[in-house]
Order: C-alpha cells, then sequence, then structure tokens
C-alpha cells in the first residue's frame, strides 16, 4: 500500500507535521495526542491488539480511560459509575461478554473493536477517526461496526474512515479521498453513479484523462 | 456459558491463599515456640514492617505501570544515614527528617527521568542509582555507620505512642491506606494500570504516561527514603549497610503479592499480606534459632516459587475464558445469553 493513510491519521492524531491542520475551520496545532483529543478528535487505532485495547484489564476498566471526568466525583473514581458506564455500553454496541468484568484480551476481535469504539464514544469527541476499523472481524461484526459508523454519523458526529477496502468505501462514505503514494489524488461524493472503476484506476496511481 | 474466572477472581484467591498462608504460618510458629504468639511481638514485628509495608505499597503501584525501582534500598541506606548525621550536627529532628526527604526524593527525580525522558530501561536506570546509592551511603559517614552524638530523642519516632498505638504501626496504616486509595479509587492508579496493560493504548488514549511514571517514581523514593528515617529511629543509628535484607524483602513481598514485573495488574493488599508473610517468616525462624543466612535462603525458595504461582496465573487465563477465538467471534453475539 503507501498510500499514505495511516500517516494522514498519526498527523491528525499527535505527530508533528508541517503544514496546517484546520478543524471546525480553525487552525490547530496537534503535534501531541492530548492536544487533538482536546480538538474534538478521538482514534481508534488500526493496531487493536497494540495500541487500541488494554488487553489485561477488564470492560469495565477499558471503557473510561479516554476520559475519566464522567466516572469521577470529587477527586475519587465512582465504581458505581464505572459499572453504569459499562452496563451502558455494552448494551448499545451489542458487546459479547460474560458480564462487564471479562478481560478484554479474551473477547473475540470483533467485540475487542467495540470496546475500543465505547472507550471513544465516552470520550465524547466529535470527529473520530477510524483506521481500517473492520481489520481482522469477521463479516457479522463487520456489518456490526458499520451499523454503528452509521448511528454515529445519524447523531451528528464526523467519521473519518481509513481503510483500503473499496466495498467498505463504497457503503459507508458520503464523501470519499483518494490517495497515492503518499498524495491526495482527489476527493469525490458518493452516490449511485459512483464509478468504481475511476476509483480503482486512481488508487493504483494510473494517469486519469481529465 | 460456563462458570468461569476472570482475572479480578483469580487474583482475589490469590490474595485469599496467601492470607491463608499467613494464617498457617502463625500457627506453625506459635505452636513451635512460646514466645511467638504475644502482643508484644506481634507489635515488634509491625514495628519492623511499617518500613517494608511502607516501601513495598508505593513500589507496587510502580511495578503496576511495568517499571521498577531497583535502588529503593540504596535510598532506604542513604536516607538513614544522611538523617542520622543531620541529627548528629544538632539539626532539629523534623528539619533533618525535611531535608533527607527532599534528598531521597531526588533519587526518585533522577530514576524517573532517565526511564521517561531518555528512555533508559528502568532495570539499568535504577541498577545505576543503586550503585551510587550505595556508594552515597557510605561516603558520607566514611563507611561507619552514624552511633555517635546523636540526639537524645533520636529514637523516639519508632517508640512514640497515639491512642495505644506505636506511631510507626500508625504511620504504616496510614501510608498503606493511602495507596490503596490512589490505586483503587482515583485517576492515578488507573491510568498506572492502563499504562502497564499497554503503553501505547494508554498513550493513544490520551494519557500523560511520562508525568504518571515520574510521579510513581518520585512516590516510592519518598517512601523509601522515608523507611530510611524510620529504620534509623528504629535501631539508634544511621547504618549504611543495612540495605542488603530490605531489598530482598520489597522484592519478594511484591512478587509473592501477584504484581508482575510487567505490570498491569497488581494489588496491595496482596502485597502487604506478602510483606507480614516475609517478617512472619524472619521473626519465626529467628525464634527457632535459625540462622538468618538460612532466612535468605529460604526466601529466594519463596521468590522463586512465587514467579512460578505468578507465571501459571498468566498462562492459565486464557484457557479460562470460554470465548472462542477472536477469528471466530464476533458474528455470534445473538447465541450468548444476555447479562
Amino acid at each position: 500500500m503507501g498510500a499514505g493513510k495511516t500517516e494522514v491519521c498519526e498527523i491528525l492524531y499527535g505527530h508533528p507535521c508541517a503544514g496546517e491542520i484546520r478543524v471546525k475551520g480553525k487552525a490547530k496545532r496537534l503535534d501531541d495526542v492530548r492536544k487533538s483529543l482536546k480538538a474534538g478528535l478521538a482514534l481508534v487505532p488500526e493496531e487493536r491488539r497494540e495500541a487500541g485495547i488494554f488487553g489485561l484489564l477488564g470492560i469495565r476498566q477499558n471503557i473510561p480511560l479516554m476520559n475519566m471526568a464522567n466516572v469521577k466525583s470529587r477527586g475519587l473514581v465512582r465504581r458505581v459509575e464505572e459499572n453504569r458506564l459499562a452496563d451502558h455500553y455494552i448494551d448499545a454496541l451489542s458487546i459479547a461478554a460474560r458480564d462487564r468484568e471479562h478481560q478484554v484480551s479474551l473477547l473475540s476481535g470483533g467485540n475487542q473493536q467495540n470496546v475500543v469504539i465505547a472507550k471513544c464514544l465516552n470520550r465524547d469527541s466529535d470527529i473520530i477517526l477510524m483506521d481500517e476499523p473492520t481489520r481482522g472481524v469477521d463479516v457479522g461484526a463487520k456489518q456490526e461496526i458499520h451499523d454503528i459508523i452509521r448511528e454515529l454519523v445519524g447523531q451528528g458526529k464526523s467519521i473519518i474512515v481509513f481503510t483500503s477496502e473499496l466495498q467498505e468505501v463504497v457503503q459507508l462514505c458520503d464523501r470519499i479521498a483518494l490517495m497515492y503514494d503518499g498524495a491526495l489524488r482527489e476527493i469525490v461524493p458518493n452516490g449511485p453513479d459512483l464509478d468504481t472503476d475511476h476509483i480503482m484506476k486512481n488508487v493504483a496511481g494510473e494517469e486519469i484523462e481529465a | 456459558m460456563k462458570q468461569t474466572g476472570t482475572l479480578p477472581g483469580v487474583m482475589k484467591s490469590q490474595t485469599f491463599i496467601l492470607f491463608l498462608v499467613l494464617i498457617a504460618l502463625n500457627i506453625f510458629f506459635a505452636l513451635m515456640s512460646d514466645h511467638f504468639l504475644q502482643l508484644g511481638n506481634y507489635f515488634n514485628m509491625l514495628k519492623q514492617s511499617s518500613a517494608l509495608l511502607l516501601t513495598a505499597a508505593a513500589a507496587t503501584m510502580l511495578m503496576m505501570t511495568g517499571n521498577f525501582d531497583l535502588s529503593a534500598s540504596a535510598n532506604l541506606a542513604f536516607s538513614g544515614v544522611l538523617y542520622a548525621l543531620l541529627a548528629a550536627a544538632g539539626l532539629p529532628l523534623l528539619l533533618a527528617a525535611l531535608i533527607t526527604l527532599a534528598a531521597g526524593m531526588g533519587f526518585g527525580l533522577i530514576n524517573g527521568l532517565l526511564v521517561t525522558r531518555w528512555e533508559i530501561s528502568p532495570f539499568i536506570a535504577t541498577l545505576g542509582m543503586m550503585f551510587i546509592g550505595n556508594g552515597l551511603a557510605l561516603v558520607v559517614c566514611g563507611g561507619q555507620s552514624v552511633r555517635s552524638g546523636l540526639p537524645e530523642n533520636f529514637r523516639d519516632l519508632m517508640n512514640a505512642e497515639l491512642l495505644g498505638l506505636p506511631v510507626p504501626i500508625l504511620i504504616a496504616l496510614v501510608g498503606c491506606t493511602l495507596f490503596w486509595v490512589l490505586t483503587n479509587r482515583t485517576l492515578i492508579g488507573k491510568y498506572a494500570m492502563a499504562i502497564g496493560s499497554n503503553r501505547n493504548a494508554a498513550l493513544l488514549s490520551g494519557i500523560n504516561v511520562n508525568a504518571i511514571t515520574l510521579g510513581l517514581f518520585v512516590a516510592v523514593a519518598l517512601m523509601a527514603s522515608l523507611s530510611g528515617i524510620m529504620t534509623a529511629s528504629r535501631i539508634g543509628a544511621g547504618d549504611p549497610r543495612i540495605y542488603e535484607f530490605f531489598f530482598m524483602d520489597v522484592v519478594v513481598a511484591i512478587m509473592l503479592g501477584g504484581t508482575p514485573l510487567s505490570g498491569g495488574r497488581g494489588s496491595i493488599i496482596g502485597t502487604l499480606i506478602a510483606a507480614m508473610i516475609v517478617i512472619v517468616i524472619g521473626n519465626g525462624l529467628s525464634m527457632l534459632n535459625v540462622l538468618i543466612f538460612w532466612q535468605t535462603i529460604i526466601k529466594g525458595v519463596i521468590l522463586i516459587v512465587a514467579m512460578i504461582l505468578n507465571q501459571k496465573v498468566k498462562l492459565g487465563a486464557p484457557s479460562r475464558s470460554a470465548m472462542p477465538p477472536a477469528d471466530q467471534l464476533g458474528a455470534a453475539p445473538a447465541s450468548l445469553p444476555a447479562q
């Protein structure tokens, strides 16, 4: 691949870059993860096990970690609130687990991904970056994650999906940014008359006649 | 779905087994020696263990992040000697203690900065600081333990009583409660566990990994330094060679208590019970006139057994799962009973 999509993702999420990043029209310096979070971004990373889940911890302990304000009062973390939050997301994202203490490394790929998404949602960010959100999960779980993304968009969130699967792009996206060899080729709107051949040629780096 | 053991469940039972071992040891020594099962002896043991409990509690929290501090015992020796020297020089004890704590904190700052800013492995960084600390402890007192010229009230800290309880026991009680609350009920504790479980995920979740790690290195150094002051008060001297056994006891307490070197989980209660086991074994064997050298060997054996147990918990965990492997599930939430 090497199209540069993960690099774009990194630049938006804590990696210093030379260019200008504007979030909701305002120029921001996002050279630190915490600045990106503050600017209203959150990331569902590509490497779920290496960078997404806290494998040794249970679902209850995983979900609040991006935004502990929700489970804290007067300086102390409230177990009741942790439980409430975990139950809410286990229900909302249909996470299949024995109970909220289920160790996350022992969940299936799709359920682990849902825990990572729940962790991001608890942050209540307006813009959620998802790098290969359905890699390594099976067909059913993929459909579920797609449904979650559509629902989030329905709630007014912006989701930026970084993917190399054409099918996913066609099913999910409103606008499609095509990249090849580290550069943006074109931004095309999705719709019934979408030309998938055109997309494939673009991301394969072929010259397009105007 | 079948009844399965979550990790907290396993840990709880591991702590419970430790507790049973502690009780069994008490019964064993009570039967073997007439002097063991006496209130005075228990007060004595708790007094002796107060320094160990404090340092081990702090070090457990640090170990949850996957870091550890080999220099804690050297810090204790250095702090004890420095405190005795300052007291012998005529400084008020409170001032001497504050200066000592500040110097001891320096160990934590250096350790923390070496690990977080210069990304040196905690093993190398704190091993270096252990050598430096041991050397410093010997240098400042010329290799001789500081005994002469100490003020009369030098030992008061460890001998005084408050509300009918010896002060060192109270200090240990307050300190351990504090670290339990920090671990289980505050952001620092939650973040420490998260960092040990997955450092990358912690960074991407916006957790200030370096600040938490640095802070915990400083906390361990402070507790080690306080332990040095308490130990100096207890033995009535600043002894630069006090560290040997202390170091071993801290390591055995944490490992036996169920906190792995790699972090990600851990238990303050487990550490405290394990520390009491170490203390009871030391005290009990002394009463049976077992040489301290043999005690060292026994503690070494305990450490290895503890590591094997820890390894078993870790390796055993996945097989306890009733969930199918990651690549097979995900599609089947409907087949699972709702909780």
